[in-house]
């Protein structure tokens, strides 16, 4: 070059963008990371409170294995919505790739449906058909065993998600090293939070007093994961969210907070509240967090 | 009736040549459905040479391609502040020569012009052009291969990155693994799209389009050791010769990526041109993601049945 001086100060116009492709992650797929979480984080406390004290979960087992099925199918039908050519979802069961996320949670998503929908029969069909107590017996064994497979499937998935995020090229998520970990404890007081709801609407007390003290240990989780994943992205977030970034962590922590004390306080209705603003606080955080992508 | 009949056993014929035994009798169209071929036997690794210090942004490259590969051009889009007008690579423009400009802001219209040839060449320089004629960079590892779940993205024989769209269901997680900014997912198909290496033309002995239609010679096409002994007798020529800035992208190994099967002479920073200065390969980082995730899953689970167990004694 003859003259390199003029260069000083002036960028070319492709410095300080982001050179990677959006690939378009907006309302869809922040709703079916948050659905997935919850599906997950659900079956496997479900499947925890279950095990451990049968005694008093028992009751509500058959109804939350509904409940998460549900949740389940919903985000199935959300992942595979936002694929470019939904008839296809099929080729991802073709192969299994281990260096993939999304293939890795695709076969957890297929093994947690399947057991899901197998606990689901094993538990329900002996009450529907009345089968002789030997094959019940039978029947529950199964009940039990596909539970667990379920839940073991939805540890996978819930792994996964946090994964396919951070194993990408994506400004902001690509150094969120935390976000997995984030995201495990989040999903699992999620799925505590609407599990103690469901518990209240369906007039479970005993179910609520057992998961409390839980509840509170899982907010502590998040509020570690949430601060260490921070670290990770705060610049980015000040660049994306500008003065919204601050503002979001405050109302997160304060939200917290108040949900930690409605629940402890607020009897029934409290609870209720404080499932409602974990949910509430999820969604957002999965708005805030994939908002980290949006190209500046 | 018997047309029909004949397309079809037309169809088995062909996935079942006569002399091929039959695996599974009865059962050979589901067996069809998750049969692979081996893949073909690596040839020599061909790589792309881009010098842009001899390309003159006339976008040849981008026509050869998009007339090669028959993709459809898009309505023409001004910025307003470039003569580029294709913008960024994507599901249509497999190719994108970029134009760098950089010029004062102050305009210099008003100033006497020169009188003679010497005088214009003399004239000092108050801005600059840089061009560069971008593409897959066909890494030898690439990402995007590594994040397709379908199995639709392969490695061809020639070491490129070849994208089935017939098997490509569209999650974007190929778009989402590149560091380059190179795939994209077409809105009108549903399936991701990049540039093919024109592997129909290699597999012909043909050489890629782009690379033909070059008036400069900017861009060369040839087996991977061949063209970086170009590549650095050509950087040698121009150190020599007073541009110290020359230098070599994706020729060798980064810090955290692979070299590329595609690299570039750039005439300043890979940033001027809208590379990363030091691409990172993804799944660097997925054991220790996923461990952390297992850990916190662990720790998590822990406490919650210790409270249950606890409660329960």
């Amino acid at each position: 070059m003859n003259n390199m001086t003029w260069i000083k100060g002036r960028p070319s116009p492709y410095e300080l963008h982001d050179l990677t492709h959006f690939p378009d992650w907006r309302n869809l797929i922040v709703w079916d990371a948050f659905i997935n979480n919850l599906a997950s984080g659900l079956m496997v406390i479900i499947a925890l409170t279950g095990l451990a004290t049968a005694r008093v979960f028992g009751v509500l087992l058959p109804y939350a294995l509904i409940l998460a099925f549900i949740i389940l199918a919903t985000d199935l039908f959300l992942l595979i919505a936002d694929l470019g050519d939904p008839w296809r979802f099929l080729h991802s069961l073709r192969v299994f790739r281990p260096t993939s996320p999304l293939s890795v949670g695709v076969w957890a998503l297929t093994g947690y449906a399947v057991c899901l929908f197998l606990a689901i029969l094993t538990t329900w069909l002996p009450a529907i058909l009345g089968v002789p107590h030997a094959v019940g017996l039978h029947m529950a064994m199964a009940s039990r065993m596909f539970t667990t497979l379920a839940a073991l499937c939805a540890a996978v998935v819930i792994c996964y998600k946090g994964v396919v995020f951070s194993c990408t090229s994506q400004p902001g998520v690509k150094d969120a090293r935390w976000l997995t970990a984030f995201m495990v404890s989040d999903s699992l007081l999620m799925g505590c939070g609407l599990y103690m709801c469901f518990a209240v609407c369906l007039g479970a007390a005993m179910a609520n007093a057992w998961l409390m003290v839980p509840f509170h240990i899982l907010l502590l989780f998040r509020f570690g994961a949430f601060w260490l994943l921070w670290l990770d992205v705060a610049p980015r977030a000040r660049r994306v969210h500008r003065s919204n970034a601050f503002i979001f962590v405050m109302v997160y922590i304060v939200g917290g907070i108040i949900a930690a004390a409605l629940a402890c306080k607020g009897g029934q209705p409290g609870i209720l509240a404080a499932g409602a603003l974990v949910l509430l606080t999820g969604l957002c955080e999965r708005y805030w967090i994939i908002g980290l992508t949006r190209p500046l | 009736m018997s047309s029909l009949k004949d397309a079809i056993f037309a169809v088995i014929r062909r996935a079942y040549p006569a002399d091929e035994p039959r695996p599974n009798g009865r059962l050979d169209p589901v067996y069809a459905l998750f049969r692979r071929y081996q893949p073909r036997e690596a040839e020599r690794e061909l790589a792309y040479f881009t010098d842009t210090s001899i390309c003159s942004g006339c976008k040849s490259c981008e026509m050869a391609c998009k007339q090669w590969n028959q993709i459809e051009s898009e309505p023409i889009r001004w910025s307003g502040d470039s003569y580029d007008n294709t913008f960024d690579l994507s599901a249509k423009n497999w190719r994108h020569v970029k134009f760098i400009e950089r010029f004062p802001e102050e305009n210099a219209a008003n100033r006497p012009a020169p009188k003679t040839i010497d005088g214009l060449l003399k004239e000092q320089k108050s801005g600059d052009w840089l061009f560069m004629s971008d593409q897959c960079k066909h890494c030898q590892t690439s990402p995007c291969h590594e994040a397709c779940p379908t199995g639709a993205i392969m490695r061809n024989e020639f070491g490129g990155v070849y994208y089935q769209t017939d098997i490509c269901m569209g999650c974007r997680m190929c778009m989402a693994a590149c560091p380059f900014g190179v795939p994209e997912v077409s809105p009108e198909t549903g399936h991701s799209m990049k540039c093919a290496e024109c592997y129909d033309r290699l597999r012909d002995g043909l050489t890629p389009a782009c690379q033909l239609a070059c008036p400069t010679g900017a861009i060369e096409f040839g087996p991977r050791e061949a063209m970086l002994e170009k590549a650095r007798a050509r950087m040698r020529f121009l150190h020599e010769n007073g541009h110290p800035e020359a230098r070599l992208y994706g020729a060798e190994d980064f810090a955290n990526y692979s070299g590329l099967n595609s690299f570039y002479l750039l005439m300043d920073k890979p940033e001027v041109y809208g590379l990363p200065a030091e691409p990172v390969t993804p799944t660097t980082f997925m054991p220790g993601d996923y461990l952390r995730g297992i850990a916190t899953l662990v720790a998590c689970a822990a406490a919650v049945a210790s409270c249950l167990m606890g409660s329960l004694l």
